[in-house]
Order: structure tokens, then sequence, then C-alpha cells
């Protein structure tokens, strides 16, 4: 019991598992190539609800100053470290959907297709 | 050295599937295989489950991939359930580097956006690191996608121009009308995110990409012709290279100069002034025109291979 207990006190951590194994699956299963691409999406936000959900403090507001003239403390704002690494997050994701979706255009170019066992057949039958 | 790559051959044919190849530099000959030896194991666990004709093959391949998801994500909700409470301020995130940049990055940055004070002054040389990603990940979708003479065919060049045809004669009046209002405003917030990133949510990476959506949009309201007119290749180039310039040398002028709290010209400032926080102002332009240039140049590569 004391499982579905944390599990409901930790339910963002857990949204964010169960939309992480959901990307994990529609990679394994889609062999569309953008399927697969969206799916690692799917892994990608995941991972920023993880890292969101870690800096959050009950009860604190956003690590931003409203009035300066009060000297901040750790009472009254939350963390911004996870912030800061959501963002490194997602700057590289964007920078890897980009690359993948332009080597995804390049083999449609060259096979005329986007289904991954059938892009390979052709690489494989292109050698011979 | 010799013996790992003569077990890493061996490991390659077991895995290809071919007889096993003789070591390079043995002396006896190995005994010759029976001629009818069956392939190599993985050879045959292979053709039973990829063929693309075998249905129990496949099936076993899903079933047996539900069942790896199935127990990973069981695995990871149980770790889930072991991590500290949501929410609690005594959690180990909660340590005394966050409370270090709370308590002392307003007094000796000086921008009351906390975040802001973390990822451009005392990590500056980390989101150095991701604005190089975007710049490589735009110079990459370049290099695939970019086309010049030596790439295109006359067909190529014929379906653009009938593409171009089609965009001209189909060119909607209810979007152009739209964003001719829309679109001063946008750039307006855009700007302002990028100017105001030390002060309020928000900061180079958010007010770039509405920057960069803006010219995407003008791009599909008006055509590339009139956003050629002001954001040409050249003016890419300058300020793609330009910001990431700036940016390199003001990071490494406040590491020399002024890290270790000695004074520099970029001084902490009043905060809550839209004039203080020393470079903050200047990295998230800097970062703002990156991701501004990166987010156009995917589009116009994406759609139709040069900017």
């Amino acid at each position: 019991m004391a499982f579905w207990q944390q599990l409901q006190f930790n339910h963002f951590q857990a949204a964010a598992v169960i939309l992480y194994v959901l990307g994990m699956t529609g990679m394994r299963f889609n062999r569309n190539l953008i399927k697969k691409i969206v799916s690692m999406g799917f892994m990608d936000s995941a991972i920023y609800l993880f890292l969101t959900s870690s800096g959050f403090v009950a009860g604190h507001v956003p690590p931003i100053v409203t009035d300066p003239s009060v000297s901040p403390s750790v009472e009254v704002y939350s963390n911004p470290v996870p912030t800061g690494l959501v963002l490194t997050g997602i700057v590289v994701s964007v920078s890897v959907t980009a690359f993948s979706l332009a080597l995804t255009q390049r083999l449609y170019k060259k096979y005329h297709s986007l289904d991954i066992d059938e892009i390979l057949m052709l690489a494989k039958r292109g050698d011979d | 050295m010799n013996k790992l790559l003569s077990l890493y051959r061996r490991l390659e044919a077991w895995v290809e599937g071919d007889a096993p190849a003789a070591p390079a530099h043995s002396a006896p000959p190995p005994p010759p295989a029976p001629a009818q030896a069956g392939p190599a194991p993985l050879r045959t666990l292979a053709r039973r489950f990829n063929a693309p004709h075998s249905r129990m093959g496949r099936l076993t391949f899903h079933l047996m991939s539900v069942m790896a998801c199935v127990v990973f994500s069981l695995v990871m909700l149980y770790t889930v359930s072991e991590l500290p409470l949501f929410g609690e301020p005594t959690n180990p995130t909660d340590n005394e580097l966050s409370a270090r940049y709370i308590e002392q990055g307003m007094k000796e940055v000086g921008a009351a956006n906390l975040v802001t004070n973390m990822i451009l002054v005392y990590r500056g040389f980390d989101t150095y690191g991701e604005s190089c990603v975007l710049f490589l990940a735009a110079t990459c979708v370049i290099m695939l996608l970019g086309t010049d003479q030596n790439n295109t065919t006359a067909k190529d060049l014929r379906i653009r121009a009938e593409d171009a045809q089609i965009e001209r004669e189909e060119r909607s009046v209810i979007l152009q009308g739209v964003v001719r209002f829309i679109m001063p405003l946008a750039m307006m917030f855009g700007l302002y995110i990028l100017f105001n990133g030390h002060l309020s949510p928000g900061g180079g990476f958010a007010g770039g990409s509405v920057l960069g959506g803006t010219l995407i949009l003008c791009d599909n309201a008006f055509g590339a012709q009139q956003v050629q007119r002001f954001f040409n290749e050249t003016i890419y180039r300058f300020v793609k290279i330009g910001a990431l310039v700036l940016y390199a040398a003001l990071i490494c002028y406040t590491i020399f100069a002024g890290a270790n709290g000695l004074p520099s010209v970029f001084g902490p400032g009043t905060a809550g002034r839209i004039l203080s926080a020393g470079i903050t102002m200047p990295i998230n332009v800097a970062v703002g025109l990156e991701v501004a240039c990166t987010m156009y140049s995917f589009y116009a590569f994406f759609s139709k291979g040069e900017l």
C-alpha cells in the first residue's frame, strides 16, 4: 500500500514515467520514421515534467523576485536549478529533432519511403 | 590489442552468421568446419523472428516488446515510489546550491529573475554550449538540406518554380491582413521578452522563438522574397556568428574580470531596473538572435532548401 500512497504523492513523476514509457513504446512499435521522432518528443516532454516537478516546493513562489527591496530567502522561492536543466533539455531536443527530421527528409528523397524496414531493405539491395 | 581485434572479428562473424574466421596468426589451421553446419545461432534467431512474412515471429517480437515496456514502466514506477515526496522543502534537491543561487544571486549578479542569474552568469559557459548546439544543429540542417547548383536537377527546379507559382497565385488575403496586424505586435512582444528576460519570465530562448516564429509567419503570408528584403543569407550569417561571438566575448570578459565579485564594467546595478544585472541583458539578446536565426533557418531549409 505504501507503493500506491507514494505514487499518489509523486503523481507528477509517475505521470512523467508513464509518458516516457509511452514514448518508448511508440519508438519501438512504429516503423514510420516521423512517428518515431514524435515518440522521441514524448520522451523529451516526460523528462521536462520530471525535472520541473523535482524543482517544485509546496507553498513557494517561482524564483522571480517581485520586490527587490526584500532580500530573497529560501523560505519563499522554489528551486531554480531544475528549470535551468529543463532549458538545456529543450534546446538539445529541438536540435536533435531538427537533425533527425533533416536526415529523414534526405532518406525519403532517396528511397521514397518512411518505413524504416523498407529503407533498410532498399539500402541493403543498393549495396549489392 | 591484436587479440582484441581478432576477438572483435570473431564476434562480428558470429553476429553476421559467417563461418568462424580463422585467427590471423595461428600456426595450426583450424579443422575444416563441417559442410552442413547450421547457420550461426543469432542468424537463425533473426531469420525466425525477423522474417517479413512470419506472423509467429512478429507476434513474438511484439509480445516481447510489450513485456519489456511493461517491465520497464513497473521498475520506473517503483523507483518513483521510492523518491522523496513531491514538494517537500526538505528534499535533497533543495540543497545549499539552490539556496546559494536564491540568496546571493540577486546581490551578486543583479537580475530579479533568479533563474537568469543562474543560467547566464553562474552557469554561463553551459548556456554558451547550448547556443553552440543550436548553431551546430542549424549547420547540420544546412549541410543536409541546402540546395545549390551541384545538387539540383532540372526537375527540382521545375517543381520549385511550380510551387512558387502556386504560392503566388493562392496567397491568402485573410492571412495577409491578419499578419500585417499581428506581425509588429508579435515582434515587439519577442523583443520585450528578450530585453526583459532578467526581470520577468522569459529570456533569450523564449524571446528568440517568438522572433523566429514571426519571421516564419511573414514568410507564410507574403512569401520568401518579402522576408529576403530584410533577412537574407548574408544577414543571417552575420547575425548568427556575431551573436555567438558576442556571447563568447561577454562571458569570457566576465569570467576574467568580474566572476569573483571583482569590480567590472558590468556591475549588478539596481535590481528590478531595465539596465541592471550586468551582462545578462546583452547575453539574452545574443541568445535570442541566435535562436531566432536557427528557427527561421530550420523552417526555410525544410520548406525550400535555401534561405
